[in-house]
């Protein structure tokens, strides 16, 4: 289970901007069961934190949150916006951050 | 293998911010001032986000923005990510970090293990079977453009010729300008092709990679053995030991991808010869230029009649014969004539071998083992075809292919039949001698397609081509239907037909399918004793989660070798996998140690895809390195393989799988809000406007989580973050297992079994080959 690349509060902000009220309540109980998962994991691996022995690992991933937060509350916002109201300006911008976020995740499919 | 463990990543922090500093005095010389305070403004405050938790002043400072601006901020992010990337690329390929990642260093550590135990002579056998088939694939996962690429791959050049200096060198050194140069072209090159590839673009990329990496890859790894060997007393592999195979599925694979017909097919064929044609012919050229030596043996000087230069006398007439063949190749795809006759392997082997037997034969080792050798080698490897391709159709194509047959030849609907009298049917025809295609039959124009498709294998050499897979195949009559239109379009039947099961109830029952194929005589002589099968990945996953699919596969592949056992057929495991986790991807070593026991003796064969292609094969460094970590774990898999689970563990991984596919699917199946929470809360819908690739992002266009393709529903899920493909399932039945008593168990699973290790509890971002010291059993070689 890779949890590492996981961030409640970034889907939680997705969900906020782009899911209808009647769908939120099922956007919650996911990061909810994330959240168990997670801790369920932990106490197996017997460890703290996934990453915590690797310092890189760690380290690679809070530089890469840095630049990949303001990317992905940049989609969130244009997804938002787009859907209101479609416009190619709006949807170039939306692929960068797409392209952004993958290159950010390193991986995509 | 962790980066950390050297002090060196201080120069990869270096390194990164190095980049990040030239990418803002870009954007800052644009005179965009006004931008440069921008990002670096919402930089810090992300910063300070993430130390707060609390990301609302960055939104703040965001919704200031204008349209103009959130674009601009958005590609220098990006861009600046990217750069990241590169240096982490870079610092794996370093000289400083050789002792971690080289390909010398993956198989000395598996050297040094394996003496311990085995003898010099078990090794070298295992070694004499190694076989790495690489299946290049079109899947747009690739989200970055060619032209960008290349530039990375120079900036990576660039920092590998800076670090040699010291710092004041550096600083006036013209890579460092050319840092700046490069940079700036990225920032003022558009992000997106404007137009999807068509499958020949795509082609044209593996072939690249192919010219631009692995074309030098190949030889360098293989001399990479042959000085391990040396240094280990193995004998040294000789020049036609070819472990190393590159296939593709590009223009090939048709499966959802109307834009791959036979037409596109035979291009593709043909485009790979004329690659071949092209590489070979310098690399004969260059040794026609460097072979002007005298001295030969008898048998030389006798087979080149007393020629003053023998070498070359035998050089000169392959040269132009290659280059007779390319400009052949040229004019038939320009004015699509007729193509040449395929050049043979001999015809290119032949010549070049009696030049090394004679250098050889006169103590010119220096010269046989050079240039020479990494031609033969070459030629081994890629041969006048350059890759094997394969072809994959989708199962149901077939079925229909054989209904309106059946239905023509009036014996009534082959899909009303039952799977035994379906069976009986196409068994008795490939017996049968006589044409099955009746003179004026008339198909539908997809059966046509499917028609033709086998009409360009028909007409192709075998050694041009690699397996025919058949994607969503459930039963034996899918791979019979198969072999029926092999024949009956004029082909050999004995080409490798591969069902690959891909959702939880085919793998389940793929033993049963394989033992129902192989139970029939017939069978397993058309087939020369041996079966590929493909295990699907993605879709598994997609289908039950990562868990119980990951067992599923675990299992699928123990029942299939036992089965091929039982009936003394050789089996190749085909491995349709990913580059991330919920697509079967996990660091290269620990992912094939944690397959199951024997699963790796005839070899490895497995899909690298889209990014995956970039990121491990695309600079020849990288490729190299990727190489030797294949070959060590799959060295040590064979002479060491990992524990067999005993009975505890299966009972408990069973319960596992079970309980995790009912949780997975009470969400994503059963719950109705699902589908439509999904296309809200992430990206996917708006994926589909991404041109990455040739094929359309749907099987199907009419909705539902079934006919979405595994990769769109993976991007998806990892854009905003929620990750679910990674974990839904999996952690609430650990839950519920440790509380009904089973820690302990759960805890030894996780230490000792690298399969519960890789599949279930992989804590890593499933890139960086980090983190397997959790496991005990793959701590050997990862250190």
């Amino acid at each position: 289970m890779v949890f590492a690349k996981s961030d409640l509060t970034i889907a939680e902000l997705y969900d906020h901007l782009l899911v209808s009220p009647e769908l939120a309540d099922l956007g919650a109980a996911l990061r909810q069961q994330l959240s168990n998962d997670r801790a369920a994991l932990l106490a197996i691996l017997e460890t703290g934190s996934e990453l915590e022995r690797d310092n890189w690992g760690r380290e690679s991933i809070n530089l890469r949150d840095i630049y990949t937060a303001p990317l992905n509350l940049l989609q969130a916002e244009l997804l938002r916006r787009q859907r209101a109201n479609p416009e190619e300006a709006t949807e170039r911008a939306l692929m960068v951050t797409i392209a952004g976020v993958a290159a950010g995740m390193r991986n995509t499919g | 293998m962790t980066p950390s463990s050297t002090s060196n990543t201080a120069q990869l922090r270096q390194n990164v911010r190095h980049l990040g500093e030239i990418l803002g005095q870009v954007i800052q010389s644009q005179g965009d001032a006004g931008l440069f305070e921008a990002v670096e403004a919402i930089r810090l405050q992300s910063k300070q986000s993430r130390d707060d938790d609390d990301q609302e002043a960055l939104r703040a400072l965001l919704t200031q923005l204008n349209e103009k601006q959130i674009l601009d901020v958005a590609r220098a992010f990006s861009h600046f990510l990217n750069l990241a990337n590169i240096a982490e690329q870079h610092h794996t390929l370093a000289d400083y970090s050789q002792s971690l990642f080289s390909a010398t260093a993956s198989l000395e550590s598996a050297f040094q293990q394996l003496l311990k135990d085995h003898e010099h002579n078990r090794l070298n056998t295992v070694l004499k079977n190694l076989s790495i088939d690489l299946v290049l694939t079109a899947h747009p996962t690739e989200i970055t453009r060619r032209t960008l690429i290349h530039k990375h791959g120079e900036i990576n050049d660039c920092l590998t010729r800076l670090e040699i200096l010291n710092d004041k060198a550096a600083a006036s050194s013209k890579d460092h300008s050319r840092l700046k140069e490069l940079i700036s072209q990225i920032w003022h090159t558009e992000e997106f092709r404007s137009d999807r590839p068509t499958p020949i673009d795509e082609a044209r990329w593996a072939f690249a990679v192919i010219e631009n990496s692995l074309w030098d890859a190949v030889p360098q790894f293989l001399r990479v053995v042959d000085d391990i060997c040396e240094r280990y007393a193995l004998p040294i592999p000789p020049p036609n030991w070819s472990p190393i195979r590159i296939s593709s599925w590009i223009g090939g694979d048709r499966d959802g991808n109307p834009n791959v017909t036979a037409k596109v097919t035979r291009e593709v064929l043909l485009l790979a010869q004329w690659q071949a044609c092209t590489l070979l012919e310098n690399d004969i050229a260059t040794l026609y230029e460097e072979l002007s030596v005298t001295t030969a043996s008898t048998t030389l000087e006798e087979a080149t009649e007393g020629a003053l230069e023998p070498y070359r006398f035998l050089l000169k007439p392959l040269r132009d014969r290659l280059q007779g063949q390319r400009l052949n190749i040229e004019k038939a795809l320009n004015d699509q004539s007729l193509a040449p006759v395929p050049l043979t392997l001999s015809e290119i082997v032949d010549p070049l071998e009696a030049c090394y037997e004679s250098l050889q034969a006169v103590n010119l080792d220096v010269l046989a083992r050079g240039y020479l050798l990494d031609t033969l080698r070459r030629v081994h490897c890629f041969g006048p075809y350059l890759i094997q391709l394969d072809i994959r159709q989708e199962s149901a194509r077939h079925t229909q292919a054989i209904a309106e047959l059946t239905e023509a030849l009036a014996l009534g609907d082959y899909r009303d039949w039952n799977e035994g009298q379906r069976c009986d049917w196409l068994r008795g025809e490939l017996d049968n001698p006589r044409p099955l295609i009746p003179a004026g039959w008339k198909p539908t124009p997809e059966t046509q397609e499917v028609i033709d498709t086998f009409l360009v294998i028909a007409e192709t050499p075998q050694s041009a081509l690699g397996s025919y897979v058949i994607s969503m195949a459930a039963e034996a009559s899918d791979v019979l239907a198969v072999q029926v239109l092999l024949k009956a379009t004029g082909c050999t039947t004995n080409m490798l037909v591969a069902p690959l099961f891909e959702t939880l109830d085919d793998l389940e029952s793929a033993p049963r399918v394989v033992e129902e194929l192989l139970s029939d005589n017939a069978y397993r002589d058309r087939c020369d004793h041996q079966i590929m099968v493909m295990i699907g990945y993605s879709d598994s996953a997609k289908d039950a989660g990562m868990l119980a699919a990951g067992w599923a596969q675990y299992r699928a592949q123990e029942s299939l070798l036992s089965v091929c056992k039982k009936f003394a057929v050789k089996l190749q495991l085909f491995h349709g996998r990913g580059g991330s986790i919920g697509r079967g991807g996990a660091p290269a070593h620990d992912a094939l140690l944690s397959q199951p026991p024997g699963s790796l003796e005839n070899g490895l064969r497995v899909t690298e895809q889209g990014e995956m292609i970039r990121t491990k094969l695309g600079l020849t460094p990288l490729a190299v390195n990727t190489l030797g970590r294949y070959a060590s774990a799959i060295l040590q898999a064979n002479l060491t393989p990992p524990p067999e689970p005993a009975g505890e563990w299966r009972v408990l991984m069973n319960r596992l799988a079970q309980h995790s596919c009912e949780d997975y699917r009470r969400w994503v199946r059963d719950e109705p809000n699902f589908v439509p929470y999904f296309r809200q809360a992430t990206p996917e819908q708006e994926l589909a406007s991404l041109p990455l690739g040739s094929r359309p992002t749907r099987r199907r266009s009419d909705g539902g989580i079934a006919s979405l393709r595994a990769i769109p529903w993976i991007f998806a899920w990892s854009q905003n973050r929620l990750m679910l493909p990674a974990w839904l399932g999996a952690g609430s039945a650990l839950a519920r297992a440790a509380a009904d008593g089973h820690e302990v168990v759960l805890k030894s699973m996780a230490r000792e079994w690298p399969f519960f290790w890789c599949s279930t509890v992989y804590v890593g971002d499933g890139v960086r080959e980090i983190g397997s010291h959790h496991c005990r059993a793959l701590r050997p070689l990862t250190g």
